[in-house]
């Protein structure tokens, strides 16, 4: 039971940190970016390109099989993906804004721009998948039969600091604070003199930054191919919308739930059904808790 | 301005008339030419087996046409593929925009068993159009004929699962495995199978690990491959497909499964050994449909080569080819004989330059002159393929024999051979186990 348990809350944390992108941008910008999984994509071969071009493998550390290389190459992939981000609202999403579109625009924009970044995708790298690294690290015994990979407990911390960085950004920088204001009242918070741009170019890059750390950290857990994003998107509306969309910690929890479930679907022999329980316990939620286990009750506006 | 309008009106008048001379003579050319529809796996689930299926049974159409050309014999043959994105709705769409409005009787049918189950009982049967199915073995369309619900327009070029899991348990045997696990695709094709292969391998003598079922296009399989590991199975018979399969694979040698591997043949993709390294398949045993070499089979590995400038080799080019060229000939005997081209005519014309009573014909397009002559002369034909030699059962099956095969430096290497008389032993063992 406990390898399940593993296997639940490695691909959780995967689901969780591209959730929280989902969740900023659906709290500060109001859509649902159905391009959420692409930017993840986007984030793990913009790792590959740069280990790529380094040539000199992903190193590795200890009994973990990945090192500096690879550490490096998501220090530059949260930086490209952020500027491709960017360049994309700029482009796409400011327009939009500046001519008041309505939200169902927006989410249609979304989901055309991750049709294009699909294909870009698979023009440049072509629609075969890729791996980091050809090597496969081998899990070390525990306890009798229960394994462990050490790279997935590298992945499980990485994630667990992403969490503390994103929280106490949130709680104790000024930009952080100006976000939580923005998201709680746009209007209210522009009264008082807070630079409303700056903050949609923050959240945007706090988005990027963690799904290139989620796509890099998925595709070294298992693999590149162009398809990776859109697999990851329905965990992570579903992981969104348990875990409450008010809420970025939500997105965290809601993201370890949908992992976990569905491992637990698989070890109880239900395999064939993993999608259809982690829904399952979306419309329980939804019917007990419309707002999420830790949303709040949305306002009207 | 009287003058500026009668010229207007007789410029006008003459443009109509060359508008209707020109549809006139689109509309007699049309009226000879055939489509042989397909509706394959472009992109989607099994992308990477439908290009080169496609481009099989395109080659087989395209040599079947020159042929006729050059006898100037039948109407012209065009090959008009639709992708199904692997969706049978999709699937099932395409095919009516075939049918509905390009005029298809015949189809190259779909890869998959989960999209040929819907396209046959929801349009093809229905609309009177034959479908040549080229890699779907599922044994559900042995009983949909027994029933009478294909009304004799199914066949398939691809020996069933109820055959091909057999040889594969038997294959498992003869490799050692006593304790196999399996990895199913939840559709019809990987029930089928893994039903058939447990059948078989208890019958044997083995014992069967846990046999899981997963869904395509999913981001991990991790948890999958954990409850296939549980109970110390000694082995892993992959009913994958390639995209997936990789997946599965690395997960499995992540937590230490044993490397020893049983592969249907949809996982006989070079592709598949160049991504995993061929150094963890030492001990992989890939079951494939048994071609004892013909002249039709390294004609068309040639010509294929040539023709687009890729492998021949992977599972579902022969059968393929073999789906384009018998359509192909169908048309045309039809053509020679002055009969429709229905659907139910094809198939009945299928099952007559089949079988063994007629005079042996091979692919390429010299055979395939050689074989619409001897169609023209009034001979009774029995087309040899690059899958061997074609004998329909009335339900559209094929029977082949099997070979074994392992990776040997980087190539699939034949270790040994599985009669048909071999597998129908099992599975009468198999029949006596179950009463």
């Amino acid at each position: 039971m406990i390898q399940y348990v593993v296997d639940g809350l490695v691909n959780g944390s995967i689901i969780a940190l591209g959730a929280v992108g989902l969740s900023i941008t659906y709290n500060v910008l109001r859509f649902a970016n159905f391009a959420q999984g692409e930017i993840l994509a986007i984030g793990a071969y913009m790792s590959m390109a740069l280990i790529v071009l380094m040539g000199v493998g992903i190193g590795s550390i200890g009994p973990v099989s990945f090192g500096w290389p690879l550490l490096v190459s998501i220090a530059f992939s949260i930086v490209l993906t952020s500027v491709t981000v960017l360049l994309v609202d700029w482009m796409l999403f400011r327009v939009l804004r500046r001519r008041s579109a309505s939200r169902i625009t927006f989410i249609i924009a979304a989901f055309g721009l991750s049709l294009i970044f699909r294909n870009i995708i698979t023009l440049v790298a072509g629609a075969d998948q890729m791996f980091l690294s050809f090597y496969i690290p081998k899990a070390i015994p525990v306890i009798g039969n229960f394994k462990v990979v050490p790279d997935d407990v590298v992945v499980l911390i990485i994630t667990a600091i992403c969490v503390v960085v994103l929280h106490s950004f949130l709680t104790s920088t000024t930009v952080g604070k100006k976000m939580r204001a923005v998201a709680e009242n746009p209007v209210l918070a522009m009264v008082n003199g807070i630079n409303v741009k700056s903050v949609i170019r923050w959240s945007w890059v706090i988005g990027a930054s963690l799904s290139a750390i989620a796509g890099t950290l998925h595709a070294h857990v298992t693999q590149l191919d162009p398809e990776m994003g859109f697999e990851l998107i329905l965990p992570m509306f579903a992981a969104l919308i348990v875990g409450g969309v008010t809420n970025v910690y939500g997105a965290v929890l809601g993201g370890f739930l949908i992992g976990l479930t569905e491992a637990f679907a698989v070890s109880m022999d239900l395999s064939a059904y993993r999608g259809a329980i982690a829904f399952l316990i979306m419309i329980v939620v939804l019917i007990l808790r419309p707002q999420g286990i830790l949303g709040e009750k949305e306002r009207d506006d | 301005m009287k003058v500026l309008q009668s010229k207007g009106v007789r410029i006008l008048g003459a443009a109509m008339l060359c508008m209707a001379a020109s549809s006139l003579f689109n509309a007699s050319m049309a009226a000879c030419e055939h489509k042989v529809g397909a509706v394959l796996s472009l992109t989607g689930a099994y992308g990477a087996h439908g290009v080169p299926i496609s481009r099989a049974a395109q080659l087989g159409v395209e040599q079947v046409n020159e042929a006729r050309a050059a006898l100037g014999v039948g109407c012209e043959l065009v090959y008009d593929v639709r992708d199904s994105n692997t969706q049978a709705s999709v699937a099932v769409d395409a095919a009516r925009k075939l049918i509905d409005l390009e005029g298809v009787t015949a189809l190259v049918g779909p890869i998959s068993s989960g999209i040929t189950a819907p396209l046959l009982s929801s349009v093809t049967v229905e609309k009177d159009v034959v479908v040549v199915a080229t890699a779907s073995t599922s044994s559900t369309f042995t009983n949909m004929g027994k029933r009478g619900e294909t009304k004799g327009l199914f066949f398939r070029t691809l020996s069933s699962d109820s055959l091909q899991a057999v040889a594969a348990a038997m294959m498992a045997y003869e490799a050692g495995f006593r304790k196999p696990a399996i990895i199913y695709f939840n559709n019809d094709w990987g029930k089928n199978n893994q039903a058939g292969f447990i059948d078989a391998f208890k019958a044997l003598g083995g014992e069967i690990g846990n046999s899981v079922p997963f869904n395509p296009d999913q981001p991990s399989y991790r948890s999958e491959i954990t409850k296939t590991l549980e109970g110390d199975p000694d082995s892993l018979y992959m009913l994958s497909n390639t995209q997936d399969g990789v997946k599965h694979f690395r997960d499995w040698i992540r937590f230490d499964g044993p490397q020893n591997f049983i592969m249907p043949q949809g996982m006989n993709d070079s592709a598949f050994v160049d991504t995993v390294g061929a150094d963890l398949l030492k001990n992989a045993w890939f079951i494939s449909p048994g071609t004892p070499a013909n002249s039709s089979l390294e004609k068309m590995e040639s010509d294929f080569q040539v023709r687009w400038d890729a492998t021949p080799k992977g599972p579902g080019r022969n059968s393929g080819y073999d789906a384009g060229v018998l359509i192909g000939l169908a048309m045309v005997t039809a053509d020679m004989r002055g009969l429709d081209t229905s659907g139910s005519t094809l198939a009945k014309i299928i099952r007559e330059i089949t079988g063994p009573d007629g005079e042996e014909h091979y692919g390429g397009v010299d055979g395939l002159k050689a074989a619409i002559k001897a169609i023209k002369a009034g001979k009774n034909i029995w087309y040899v393929g690059a899958t061997g030699p074609i004998d329909f059962d009335p339900y559209g099956d094929v029977a082949t024999p099997f070979v074994m095969m392992k990776i040997k430096d980087g190539d699939y290497v034949d270790v040994g051979g599985i009669s048909l008389e071999e597998v129908s032993e099992v599975k009468a063992k198999v029949r006596a186990m179950n009463n």
